[in-house]
């Protein structure tokens, strides 16, 4: 029981101070998981690849993780629930009265400064991916590609991530097939 | 468009966002802004205001739509919706983690899949290039004073991101 409160304390807590998620929020995450004992130091690793190999938010992907170590099942749902909670409050709460704040002038300029500093973040992030990515050279021409397909509306970014998945399995399985 | 339709939207939407939430932003550009639900503008909006309060910023974006669209219900719903494939999809992978660590399907997934997400991310930063470069025509010198200014800190600050949201604030209200 007392350890359900914890789980759900601590990620409240980190739900309320994180921003931007995914990759930023792990190290964090880690952090506290450990010092509680929810996972070993050991588990981290496989506890990050499945969060990114899996759809969905890396941050809430790895609450459901940590959570499912701690408690099973009904853990996984209290570190989501408790990590989601405090985003979800404050962006109804925002959204709900922005009706009339936003035609604010004062917010429309504070939006505007704003808007500026997240398109530096979201580039920021894109260059860090991009080293990620790049590694391997022929994977530029991919990146063209897909940007060229969904930017010029040829396919919807759904379509896109679907026919990927499925063309790599089936060229594995085809290179597979050839070796053996 | 329905409740119906929503929630079926934000569960493809949650099982495609691959690599991360950031992608679920040009995803749901697709879904929300090109099929008119919403306008360009309001979604520059949603996704600043997303970045700007703690969370991830898929999970904010479905919240704010949801809202937007069918009040604290719809917030509510669409936040679940999301969520829910990604929590199923890690409940069947977990177990079987042990058998498929190194398979090569899944080594070569994951770097394709990341190569076509730098695409689709790239999508939704030149959209926001484009409502930047509209911007720049209204206030030139103050824009790029403070795109540079976020860029030399950027370095410093990054796991505080928050304080460079603060400077980009005050500087709005001061000179936009």
């Amino acid at each position: 029981m007392k350890k359900r409160r914890i789980l759900f304390f601590e990620f409240f807590r980190l739900g309320l101070i994180t921003f931007g998620g995914g990759i930023a929020m792990l190290p964090v995450i880690k952090r506290m998981a450990i010092k509680h004992q929810f996972i070993q130091e050991k588990d981290w690793e496989e506890i990050v690849t499945i969060s990114q190999l899996s759809p969905g938010a890396i941050a809430v992907n790895c609450a459901n993780l940590i959570g499912y170590r701690a408690d099973g099942y009904l853990g996984s749902l209290i570190a989501i629930v408790a990590m989601i909670l405090p985003p979800v409050i404050v962006i109804t709460m925002l959204a709900l009265g922005f009706e009339f704040i936003l035609e604010e002038p004062i917010v429309q300029s504070a939006l505007s400064g704003m808007f500026v500093v997240v398109f530096v973040l979201f580039v920021q992030a894109l260059v860090s991916l991009g080293q990620l990515a790049w590694k391997k050279l022929w994977m530029i021409p991919i990146s063209l590609f897909s940007f060229a397909m969904v930017y010029f509306n040829v396919l919807t970014p759904g379509m896109m991530l679907l026919s990927t998945l499925l063309m790599v399995l089936l060229y594995t399985f085809i290179q597979r097939r050839k070796k053996s | 468009m329905n409740l119906f339709w929503l929630i079926v939207q934000f569960l493809l939407v949650g099982s495609l966002t691959f690599g991360g939430g950031m992608v679920a932003v040009t995803l749901l550009y697709d879904v929300f802004v090109l099929s008119g639900v919403i306008s360009e503008s309001l979604y520059v909006k949603m996704i600043t205001i997303a970045e700007a309060t703690p969370g991830p910023i898929a999970i904010n974006l479905a919240t704010y739509l949801g809202v937007d669209q069918f009040g604290v219900a719809g917030g509510v719903l669409t936040t679940l919706s999301f969520m829910l494939p990604s929590m199923l999809i890690i409940w069947v992978l977990y177990p079987l983690y042990k058998r498929f660590a190194h398979s090569p399907y899944i080594q070569q997934l994951m770097i394709v899949l990341r190569a076509v997400v730098f695409g689709l991310i790239a999508i939704a930063v030149v959209r926001m290039g484009l409502t930047l470069i509209e911007d720049l025509q209204r206030e030139p010198i103050a824009t790029v004073v403070l795109l540079m200014l976020t860029w030399f800190l950027w370095s410093q600050l990054k796991n505080r991101p928050y304080i460079l949201l603060i400077i980009g604030a005050v500087f709005g209200i001061l000179f936009f």
